[in-house]
C-alpha cells in the first residue's frame, strides 16, 4: 500500500483543483493512502476534496499571531509548526507531491525532503541557494513557461504529467429524463459573467425547454440575499435558489447535469464529481478543460443568456455576439481546447496547436499528427506566411546558437571573447519574447541557466547543448506541418484536376 | 510578585440575604443587593457584550455578575459562547464554588497565576487570540489593581534566552543557540535567515517557512489560473 502525502499551500481555489489530481492518484493506485498538507484556513475546503485519509493543517493564523502580537511569546509559534511537521514525519511516505506553487509550499517540501531523504518528490522545491527546483522536466517547462503568451498545457495536465499519470477525467452517467441544469448564482447583479440581464435570458429559455430543469446555485460563503430574492420574484418566485453548505454541497453537485458557471468554486467540485460544465470566462487559460465541457470565451460585451443556451443545445450557429466557444477534445497529452466557433487570430491558433505538438514531440515522442491535420484545414495562405516566418527565425535563431557555442568555447582560450559572447547570448535569450515556437526552448534554457545552482562553464555549454537538440526538434515539427500542408494542398490539387475519378500514378504532380 | 497580600478576609451578608467576600475591609460586592448590582454591571456593557461571544473577565468575586454573562450570552449565542476568569486570590474561588455560587456553563477560571504564568499558559493564549471582550469587575480590579494593571501591560519576553526555554523540541533549542544570545526570532527571521543563501539544514528551511508564514496575507484567495 502506497502512502502519498499532497502539499498545497496556495489559495483555496488551487486547492479545489487538486480534485483531479486526487481521483487520478486513487484511479492509478488502488489502496493508495492519500494526505493532505496545508493551512488550516482551508480546512473546511478539504472536507469538500475526494476523500483523503487524513490531513495535516499549519495553524498559520495561530503562528502569525503569535509572532506578531506583542504579549505572546514567540516560542507558541515555533512550537505550533513543529508540532504539525512533527506529525507530518511520523508517516513513512512513498511519494511528495508540491501539488501548488507558492513559495510557502516550495519550503516546506524542502523541509520535508531534506528530512526524509529517501522519499519521492514531484513538484516545485527549494535549493540550498533559495532557486527553485522542479522534480523534472515537466514543471521545469511548467515554470519556463509561466508568462509565455501560447501556453500550449493548462496546470492540471503538467501536475498529471509531473507526477507520470495522464490527465483522463471520468464523466457520471445521469439518468434519462430532463436534465438537471446548475446555475452559478454570482452575488453581485453586475458580475462580468453571469450578469442579471444575462442570468434573465438564460432561466427564460431554459424553463421554457421541458428538457432541462434550472436549478441555482449559490457559491460557497457567497450571500447577497436581497438580490437573489430580486431575481426569483422576477420569475414569481418559481426558481430554486440553492445556497450550499460545506456538508451538502458535493451531494448537490452530483445531482447535477450540468453546470454552467462564472469564476466560482462550484466548477471545480462538478469537475470533480464528473458534471459537466458550461464555463464563462474571458481566460482560456483559467478555464477548467474536461471531457464534455465548454468554454464561452467573453470579448467586449457580456455574452447572452440565449447564447449559452444555444451552446447548452449544441447549436453554435447562432451565436449572437462576440465571443468565442471551445469544446475540449482529448489528446495524447491530456485535453485541449477545441475552436467551435468566434472569430480568432490564425497565427495565434497555429502557435497554440504547433506548441502542444512539440511538447509531445520533445518529452512523449508523440507526434500528434491530428493536431497537424487541423492546422492544414486552416486557410492555406496564412498557415504558409507562419511557416516562412517560423522558418526564418528558426535559422536566426540556429546562427545564433551555434555563435553562441562557438563564442563560448573561444572564452577558454581568450577572455576577450567575453563580450561578443555575452552579446551573442542576449540576442538569443531575446527570442524568448519572439511568441514563436521556438520562443519555448529559449524559455526552458532561460529558466534553466537563471536558476541553476552550478553556474561553471561545463554546466552552461549543456545546457546550451540542451537547447541546440531541442531547436532540432522545432525545426523538425516545423517540417512536420510543411510536409502535411504540402501533402493537403496535393490533395486538394487533385481533387480540382480530376474530381472524385482515381488518376494512374503517372498524372499525379510530383 | 504582583497577587496582593491578603489581611483580612471576610464572608459577610448583604441585606438581600446573599454572601458576599469582604477582603481586606473592601467589599466585592454591594452590601445591599449583589444580584440587582450584577444584573446592572453586565446590562452597563451591553454593547461590548452583543457583539462578542468570548469574554474574559477580570475579577471573579462571587460571581453574581458572572451568573448574569452567561445568562446574556446564552440568550444571544446559545451555547457557542466561552467565558475566561482570572481572580488573582485562590481562596475566593474555592469559597465561590463550595458555597454553589458558581454558574454552570462555558466558563475557564485561571486563578493565584502571576501574569507571565499565564502569559505562557497555551489554552489562555489560544482564547487570547479570539480577540475576547475584556470585562473588568470593577471592585476586584480595584482590590488587585497592581496585579491586574502589570496582566493589562504585560509584553511578552522577546529574547532569545526566554524563546530557548520555552522551546519543546531539543533539535529547534539546539539549533537557536547557534545564534547570538541578544538576538530575537524576529532578528533571525528578517537578518540570519533572509540572508542566508546556504540553507543546509532542513531547520533552515524550516525558519524560512516561519518567515513566510508571519509575512503572507490572511485568507487569500488570488485569482487562480491553470497556466
Amino acid at each position: 500500500m502506497q502512502n502519498i502525502l499532497i502539499i498545497n499551500l496556495d489559495e483555496t481555489n488551487s486547492i479545489l483543483s487538486t480534485s483531479s489530481l486526487i481521483n487520478s492518484l486513487r484511479d492509478y493506485f488502488p489502496g493508495v493512502q492519500l494526505s493532505f498538507l496545508t493551512y488550516d484556513e482551508e480546512k473546511q475546503f478539504c472536507k469538500i476534496l475526494p476523500t483523503l485519509d487524513s490531513v495535516f493543517l499549519i495553524e498559520n493564523k495561530k503562528i502569525k499571531s503569535y509572532l506578531k502580537g506583542k504579549i505572546f511569546p514567540d516560542a507558541q509559534a515555533i512550537n505550533s509548526l513543529e508540532k504539525t511537521l512533527s506529525n507530518v514525519c511520523l508517516t513513512n511516505w512513498d511519494s511528495i507531491i508540491h501539488a501548488g506553487s507558492s513559495a510557502e509550499g516550495s519550503i516546506v517540501s524542502s523541509y520535508l525532503t531534506t528530512k526524509l531523504k529517501t522519499v519521492n518528490f514531484h513538484g516545485l522545491r527549494l535549493g540550498l541557494n533559495k532557486n527553485l527546483i522542479p522534480s523534472n522536466e515537466w514543471f521545469l517547462t511548467q515554470e519556463s513557461l509561466k508568462n509565455y503568451k501560447f501556453n500550449p498545457l493548462n496546470s492540471i495536465e503538467f501536475l498529471h504529467l509531473g507526477n507520470n499519470l495522464f490527465y483522463d477525467p471520468q464523466i457520471s452517467r445521469k439518468n434519462s429524463g430532463p436534465k438537471k441544469i446548475g446555475i452559478h448564482l454570482p452575488s453581485n447583479p453586475e458580475e462580468e459573467f453571469l450578469p442579471f440581464q444575462t442570468l434573465i435570458e438564460l432561466i427564460e429559455s431554459i424553463k421554457i425547454s421541458d428538457r432541462y430543469i434550472p436549478i441555482l446555485l449559490v457559491d460557497l460563503q457567497d450571500i447577497n440575499k436581497e438580490y437573489f430574492t430580486k431575481l426569483n420574484r422576477y420569475f414569481n418566485y418559481e426558481l430554486e435558489i440553492i445556497y450550499p453548505n460545506f456538508e451538502n454541497i458535493k451531494k448537490i453537485i452530483s445531482l447535477l447535469d450540468l453546470l454552467i458557471s462564472g469564476k466560482s468554486r462550484l466548477k471545480y467540485l462538478a469537475q470533480a464529481e464528473g458534471i459537466s460544465i458550461i464555463e464563462l470566462t474571458d481566460n482560456l487559460d483559467d478555464a477548467l478543460i474536461g471531457p464534455h465541457n465548454l468554454i464561452l470565451k467573453k470579448g467586449v460585451h457580456r455574452i447572452k443568456g440565449t447564447d449559452i443556451f444555444n451552446a447548452l443545445e449544441g447549436n453554435f450557429f447562432d451565436a449572437s455576439g462576440d465571443f468565442q466557444t471551445f469544446s475540449c477534445i482529448q489528446d495524447r497529452i491530456g485535453y485541449r481546447p477545441l475552436r467551435l466557433y468566434g472569430s480568432f487570430t490564425l497565427s495565434e491558433e497555429i502557435n497554440l496547436l504547433m506548441g502542444r505538438y512539440l511538447i509531445g514531440a520533445l518529452y512523449l515522442q508523440e507526434r500528434d499528427e491530428t493536431i497537424l491535420s487541423e492546422i492544414s484545414e486552416l486557410p492555406q495562405k496564412e498557415v504558409s506566411s507562419w511557416l516562412k516566418q517560423e522558418k526564418e527565425q528558426a535559422n536566426e535563431i540556429s546562427g545564433k546558437l551555434l555563435n553562441t557555442l562557438r563564442l563560448l568555447n573561444l572564452i577558454n582560450e581568450s577572455n576577450s571573447y567575453k563580450n561578443d559572447f555575452i552579446i551573442s547570448l542576449d540576442e538569443l535569450l531575446g527570442y524568448a519574447n519572439a511568441e514563436c515556437l521556438n520562443s519555448i526552448p529559449i524559455l526552458i534554457f532561460k529558466y534553466k541557466i537563471e536558476n541553476s545552482s552550478n553556474q561553471d562553464i561545463k554546466a552552461f555549454e549543456n545546457h546550451l547543448f540542451a537547447l541546440k537538440d531541442q531547436v532540432q526538434v522545432v525545426l523538425s515539427s516545423i517540417r512536420d506541418l510543411e510536409n502535411e500542408a504540402f501533402n493537403k494542398k496535393k490533395e486538394s490539387l487533385i481533387k480540382k484536376a480530376f474530381g472524385n475519378r482515381v488518376p494512374p500514378v503517372e498524372e499525379l504532380p510530383q | 510578585m504582583s497577587i496582593s497580600t491578603v489581611l483580612k478576609y471576610q464572608i459577610v451578608e448583604s441585606k438581600s440575604g446573599h454572601k458576599i467576600p469582604k477582603i481586606n475591609n473592601i467589599h466585592l460586592h454591594s452590601t445591599y443587593d449583589p444580584r440587582y448590582e450584577a444584573e446592572r454591571f453586565i446590562l452597563e456593557n451591553e454593547e461590548l457584550l452583543k457583539n462578542n461571544n468570548k469574554v474574559l473577565l477580570l475579577g471573579l468575586g462571587f460571581a453574581y455578575h458572572a451568573q448574569y454573562l452567561v445568562t446574556f450570552l446564552k440568550n444571544l449565542n446559545q451555547e457557542n459562547y466561552q467565558i475566561l476568569i482570572i481572580e488573582p486570590n485562590l481562596k475566593i474561588v474555592t469559597d465561590c464554588e463550595s458555597l454553589g455560587l458558581l454558574p454552570a456553563g462555558n466558563i475557564s477560571i485561571f486563578s493565584g497565576i502571576e501574569p507571565s504564568d499565564l502569559f505562557q499558559n497555551e489554552e489562555f493564549l489560544e482564547f487570547l487570540l479570539e480577540k475576547p471582550a475584556i470585562l473588568p469587575h470593577p471592585a476586584s480590579f480595584n482590590l488587585n489593581s497592581t496585579y491586574f494593571k502589570n496582566f493589562l501591560a504585560f509584553r511578552s519576553d522577546k529574547s532569545l534566552e526566554a524563546v530557548i526555554s520555552q522551546i519543546r523540541s531539543p533539535e529547534i533549542k539546539n539549533y537557536l543557540e547557534q545564534f547570538p544570545k541578544e538576538a530575537t526570532i524576529d532578528f533571525i527571521l528578517n537578518e540570519e535567515i533572509s540572508k542566508n543563501d546556504n540553507l543546509e539544514s532542513p531547520l533552515d528551511y524550516f525558519f524560512l517557512l516561519l518567515k513566510n508564514i508571519k509575512e503572507r496575507e490572511l485568507g487569500r484567495d488570488a485569482k487562480h489560473t491553470n497556466h
